[in-house]
């Protein structure tokens, strides 16, 4: 399942919400908004999204997930909205049996959602300043 | 023909606007985005750019029709 929010993701509530006696492995992603990029002091993020657009290509990406791994479960939950240093942005998460398909599922999903999902982030910078971001799929 | 163009992320800083109400007798999505461009002195950036029209994916050749709405989306930065 893949679902936006405006509101802090909470970790915990999610990894419940994956997690079934069969599986053995559970592996999780959290991106934080970090204080820096490309040598400027970020303050915030901006993260905008096609709703409609975002779900459904964010579903797509589970979906493929599922049927290209051995795994339980999987989620993950993108951020919209103003976040400041330090806010988890996404969240992934799966479940299974063992720990390689759980690893792999889990960066599979990341690198799917940051290059395909259509969210855009707007950095604000301590100059005042601000910027949209590039795609970078780098790290 | 008259359409709603929409802009998503860096796009609309790049054309100025997040919402355009367009008048124009083009036919194809890709014939109103170069037409957007030439107008805002913009670059074609179709190589990167995804159109859809209604809130659903389209082909660049996919024809426009009156009252449509017309997206741009810029490659994603998520995450």
């Amino acid at each position: 399942m893949f679902s936006l929010t405006n509101q802090v993701i909470d970790p915990k509530q999610l990894t419940e919400a994956i997690r079934d006696s069969q599986s053995g492995a559970f592996a999780s992603f959290e991106g934080w908004v970090r204080n820096h990029n490309h040598g400027k002091s970020v303050i915030a993020l901006h993260y905008e999204a096609h709703n409609k657009l975002a779900v459904e290509v964010g579903q797509q990406i589970m979906t493929q997930a599922i049927e290209k791994f051995a795994i339980n479960h999987a989620r993950c939950c993108h951020r919209i909205g103003q976040l400041a240093v330090g806010e988890v942005a996404i969240w992934v998460g799966v479940s299974a049996n063992h720990r390689k398909a759980a690893l792999a599922a889990c960066e599979y999903i990341l690198n799917q959602v940051k290059a395909e999902v259509p969210i855009w982030k707007n950095e604000f910078y301590a100059d005042g300043e601000s910027g949209w971001v590039e795609a970078n799929h780098c790290c | 023909m008259n359409i709603t163009i929409e802009m998503y992320g860096r796009l609309k800083h790049v054309f100025g606007h997040d919402t355009l109400v367009w008048k124009t007798e083009a036919i194809t999505v890709k014939d109103i985005y170069l037409e957007l461009c030439e107008q805002h002195h913009c670059v074609d950036e179709s190589n990167i750019i995804r159109p859809i029209i209604d809130d659903t994916f389209c082909q660049w050749q996919s024809k426009v029709t009156e009252y449509n709405v017309l997206g741009f989306l810029p490659p994603a930065s998520g995450g």
